[in-house]
């Protein structure tokens, strides 16, 4: 029994270590990769274990959010972000300028790691928070209830976050075409000392189309 | 404060199907290493093929941005579902007294993102460069451009 116990107490502190060693070497690989797919691959699996601790605090609902969103979505996005652009791709950028730079960076780093460990250590978490609100964590049904019912307004707004989101992507696009849309000049566009006398629209329009978009790259 | 029952430990299973899939993707790198002839390579085997030619410049370039679109779409819906996913995972749609002002929320939610991703799919074809606008802005020019210069000419 005593055996049992001291396993039991000794477990808890043994999966965190473990999952919080794993996340910080998925995290230093994510950073510090030569590929940058890679390194976003490295991003996500780090993200899925940062799910793990949301599992370990019980908290079910965030592990999934954490494993949908992040894992999902933001590697996704960064994925698609280093396909968009070939800049991102050129790995000098991230070189520090000097040694001594790298290692200002490093001490930084270093420090802003102590001080969020130290203000993690004072917090006084089991204070802070409503008993009542930790219990709806906890439940997958009180929590649905509270975000669905309660706090549904939030939700619709998120939504409406969403729709702005897709509607401002549109209008991206149609900027970016705007800039695009131009005539085609030089030895293939209107400069061009034309051979014959271009045919009427309706009737040679399809082997037009093709010629204007191939001078258009 | 040690409670006897810890969620991590319901998702043992879980942890159990993740070393299956470590243990098949080792297994099936060495059968393929073990069934594989070994033979000499060189940069002429290791080069990627494309048709014969040779290769010029990296394989990753950069895309159209009007792919751009189909990730915002992918996030949207992936975020739409995590907040429908926590609906399955309770059962506060059909008990309670509740149930029918969730279901009001729900389909309003529903609603505002696929009326959100109805406009997306609607402007799309006109967010992407038309051939047939090219051609018309070619031929403003072109005309324009012949104008001038008979207008040159007749001086």
């Amino acid at each position: 029994m005593q055996y049992t116990d001291w396993f039991l107490s000794i477990f808890e502190p043994v999966e965190f270590l473990l999952v919080a060693a794993i996340v910080l070497v998925l995290a230093y690989l994510a950073l510090e990769h030569k590929e940058i797919v890679y390194a976003a691959f490295f991003f996500g699996f780090m993200a899925s274990f940062v799910a793990a601790i949301f599992l370990l605090l019980e908290a079910p609902f965030v592990a999934g959010m954490q494993i949908a969103v992040y894992t999902g979505g933001i590697t996704a996005l960064i994925i698609f972000a280093v396909l968009l652009l070939p800049r991102a791709q050129d790995s000098s950028l991230e070189l520090f300028a000097t040694p001594r730079k790298r290692q200002l960076g490093f001490l930084i780093a270093a420090l802003v790691m102590i001080l969020s460990g130290l203000l993690a250590f004072i917090f006084p978490w089991a204070e802070s928070f409503d008993d009542a609100v930790v219990t709806i964590s906890n439940n997958l049904n009180d929590l649905a209830m509270w975000l669905w019912s309660y706090n549904g307004v939030y939700v619709q707004l998120i939504a409406l976050i969403m729709v702005t989101s897709m509607v401002g992507a549109v209008a991206l696009l149609k900027m970016d075409k705007a800039e695009q849309l131009s005539e085609i000049r030089g030895e293939f566009g209107i400069e061009a000392k034309p051979d014959f006398e271009e045919a009427e629209p309706s009737s040679n329009e399809e082997v037009a189309d093709e010629d204007s978009e191939e001078g258009d790259d | 404060m040690m409670q006897t029952e810890r969620l991590f430990r319901q998702f043992i299973p879980v942890l159990i199907w993740v070393i299956l899939a470590i243990v098949l993707v080792v297994v099936m790198l060495l059968a393929s290493w073990v069934l594989r002839p070994h033979v000499l390579q060189n940069s002429e085997k290791t080069s990627t093929y494309e048709c014969g030619e040779e290769p010029i410049g990296p394989a990753r370039v950069s895309y159209p941005y009007n792919y751009f679109i189909y990730t915002v779409l992918f996030v949207v819906v992936d975020v739409m579902g995590a907040f429908l996913w926590i609906l399955t995972a309770s059962d506060i749609l059909w008990v309670g007294s509740a149930k029918y002002s969730v279901i009001l929320q729900v389909a309003l939610f529903v609603l505002l993102v696929m009326g959100g991703i109805w406009y997306v799919m609607k402007k799309l074809p006109e967010a992407a460069l038309d051939g047939k606008e090219t051609l018309e802005i070619y031929r403003k020019a072109k005309a324009e451009r012949e104008k001038e210069q008979h207008h040159m000419g007749g001086h």
